[in-house]
């Protein structure tokens, strides 16, 4: 899949968005490159059909192989069932992983958790939802620890451990690939 | 002693305040507050190399020098849900013997407000002050993008006035449709250590320098992208002089900075530059002869661009003069002061920073260099106009 810098409001809004409701926004690209045979202009009498042939093809193809192309690999912010947010903003997601927010809009502590700078999921988490590089964030995090204005993020080794300790920890966030959620933890979505 | 009794009245003035006016800290009833107990640490050392003029110890003999070691160990604990102390002990060497560790910062952090348009807090104790983009973490080479960061700017000279202050601090975080706006202001005793009478030619006289009450702010705004960041830091630092018996008499001491930062950042690389005007005065002296006011200018740009992950290459240009109305030195000269080229410095840097591990640093540089304005002032004996300086240095964190 082609990386594209996302527009902030939209995509990484459409990227976090539950799975339940992603098929339609996951993949607004193939429904574009569906179209593509209408453009080559057959006889008239064909028009009609051909928009309905090539409309219906591509709802079936949206609908069996969107989410496989786009949305399962989709980064989606995760949190400790005893949560309570469900929407943040982008502001405040960047704020808790730079650790500079402390608590939760219920007074709840934070518990951050990051997978290693290298982690491609990292790294994909990092520029898709927060528009930050990885190397700004180990910075942000070296600032505020040795400036004793903040607490560096509890480290996992993977996914795996990822979604134990989040869903394990009072007031646990973190991330994981759409496709690797399981029912212990909740998606919390961005938006602006 | 008066200083600290100060620093307790003011402490206690402002626990009072908070207690009055702010919610009040809630108890961190989902864990264990040892649970949240971090200890981190860091360690460089560098070796310098120059063909003339000393710099942090005998750079310019045969073997250079290692006098530039930087130890930190720093423990933070979240004892309420919203409080953090933090503390942080230093052990720097850079050039002059004395490396005995000492507090650097240390902070109890109530963040009294914090909700999805905003968070405002108070620091009490002994804080870092956000003067510029890399103050707070000038010691730490794993934060810095060189290994001397501008000298025009973040210099040897008055170190121990702009590095942290004793007090109380309260910022505000502002979550802004386009962006995060953050201020921070600040109220404290500085530290005056022995740079500052050496920098003023007092270091032979039998007085010495006290930090009095001063102020530093800065205003920053970083945009909703991500990609630039720009800043306003500003400071009133005082500190008062003391040699009622000697030849000196008793005096005041003002720096007063301002800095302009800005910063440009895509995946690859960084563009930052920094503008500072600095006042420096001296009055109430009763020698008349000591009492003046000068205005020095700084500016730096720098730019730097990552590669295969681990490397960061740095190209910057660096310009100090000590006083605005003389860039150059030469009147300085003219008066019989001393050599102009003391009076300001043009820096060419550049260099190269490989992360062969996320814990390890490795880091050299070479400067090219115009004048002495920012020599240490411990070092500034036989110097040379032009000169050059090599540094390599290895850097541990945890």
């Amino acid at each position: 899949m082609i990386w594209r810098r996302p527009q902030r409001r939209n995509d990484a809004i459409a990227s976090s968005i539950p799975s339940g409701t992603s098929r339609i926004s996951g993949c607004p690209g193939s429904r574009r490159r569906r179209f593509h045979p209408g453009n080559l202009a057959p006889p008239p009498w064909t028009r009609h059909l051909t928009r309905h042939f090539v409309g219906c093809t591509a709802l079936l193809l949206l609908a069996c192989q969107g989410p496989a192309q786009g949305a399962e690999h989709d980064v989606v912010v995760i949190a400790n069932q005893g949560v309570g947010a469900r929407v943040i903003s982008h502001d405040m997601a960047r704020a808790i992983f730079a650790m500079r927010l402390r608590t939760w809009p219920n007074g709840q502590a934070i518990n951050v958790f990051v997978l290693p700078d290298d982690d491609p999921v990292h790294e994909r988490f990092a520029k898709r939802l927060l528009n930050v590089y990885p190397h700004q964030l180990r910075l942000a995090w070296d600032r505020v620890v040795f400036s004793g204005t903040g607490q560096a993020p509890h480290p996992v080794d993977d996914e795996r451990e990822m979604l134990e300790r989040v869903a394990s920890t009072p007031g646990g966030v973190g991330y994981l690939e759409r496709d690797q959620l399981e029912d212990s933890v909740h998606v919390i979505s961005l938006a602006n | 002693m008066s200083y600290r009794w100060r620093i307790e009245r003011l402490i206690a003035w402002s626990l009072f305040t908070l207690a009055g006016c702010l919610p009040w800290p809630v108890a961190n009833a989902d864990a264990d507050a040892m649970d949240t107990l971090q200890v981190h640490g860091f360690l460089s050392q560098a070796w310098l190399v120059s063909d003339d003029n000393d710099f942090f110890g005998p750079s310019s003999e045969n073997d250079g020098s290692f006098q530039y070691t930087e130890i930190g160990l720093n423990v933070s604990l979240r004892p309420l849900r919203d409080v953090l102390v933090s503390a942080q002990v230093l052990s720097r060497r850079a050039g002059d013997d004395d490396a005995s560790p000492r507090l650097d910062h240390g902070i109890v952090d109530y963040q009294a407000f914090s909700n999805a348009r905003r968070r405002l807090g108070i620091q009490l104790g002994r804080f870092k002050n956000p003067f510029g983009f890399y103050n707070q973490t000038r010691d730490v080479a794993f934060t810095r993008p060189s290994i001397l960061l501008p000298q025009s700017i973040y210099f040897e000279r008055t170190r121990s006035l702009a590095l942290a202050a004793d007090g109380v601090s309260v910022y505000d975080e502002e979550y802004l449709a386009d962006g995060t706006l953050r201020l921070q202001i600040g109220i404290g005793d500085p530290q005056a250590g022995d740079d500052l009478d050496e920098t003023l030619g007092l270091g032979e006289q039998a007085g010495s320098f006290d930090g009095r009450t001063s102020y530093i702010g800065q205003i920053l705004y970083e945009d909703g992208e991500g990609h630039w960041t720009a800043a306003l830091s500003a400071a009133d630092v005082t500190a008062r002089y003391q040699d009622s018996a000697g030849p000196i008499g008793d005096g005041r001491f003002h720096f007063q900075p301002w800095i302009l930062s800005w910063q440009y950042n895509q995946e690859h690389w960084s563009l930052t530059t920094e503008f500072a005007l600095r006042r420096i005065a001296l009055d109430d002296f009763t020698n008349p002869r000591l009492n003046d006011v000068s205005l020095g200018q700084s500016w730096y740009v720098q730019y730097t661009r990552r590669f295969a992950d681990e490397w960061q290459w740095l190209l910057r240009y660096d310009s100090l003069a000590n006083d605005r109305n003389d860039r150059d030195g030469s009147q300085y000269e003219a008066d019989g002061l001393g050599p102009a080229y003391s009076r300001y410095a043009r820096d060419v840097t550049t260099g190269l920073q490989w992360r062969i591990h996320p814990r390890v640093l490795l880091a050299a540089e070479w400067h090219n260099i115009e004048g002495t304005g920012w020599l240490p002032v411990a070092d500034a004996e036989d110097t040379e106009k032009y000169w050059n300086l090599l540094l390599f240095q290895a850097s541990f964190r945890f």
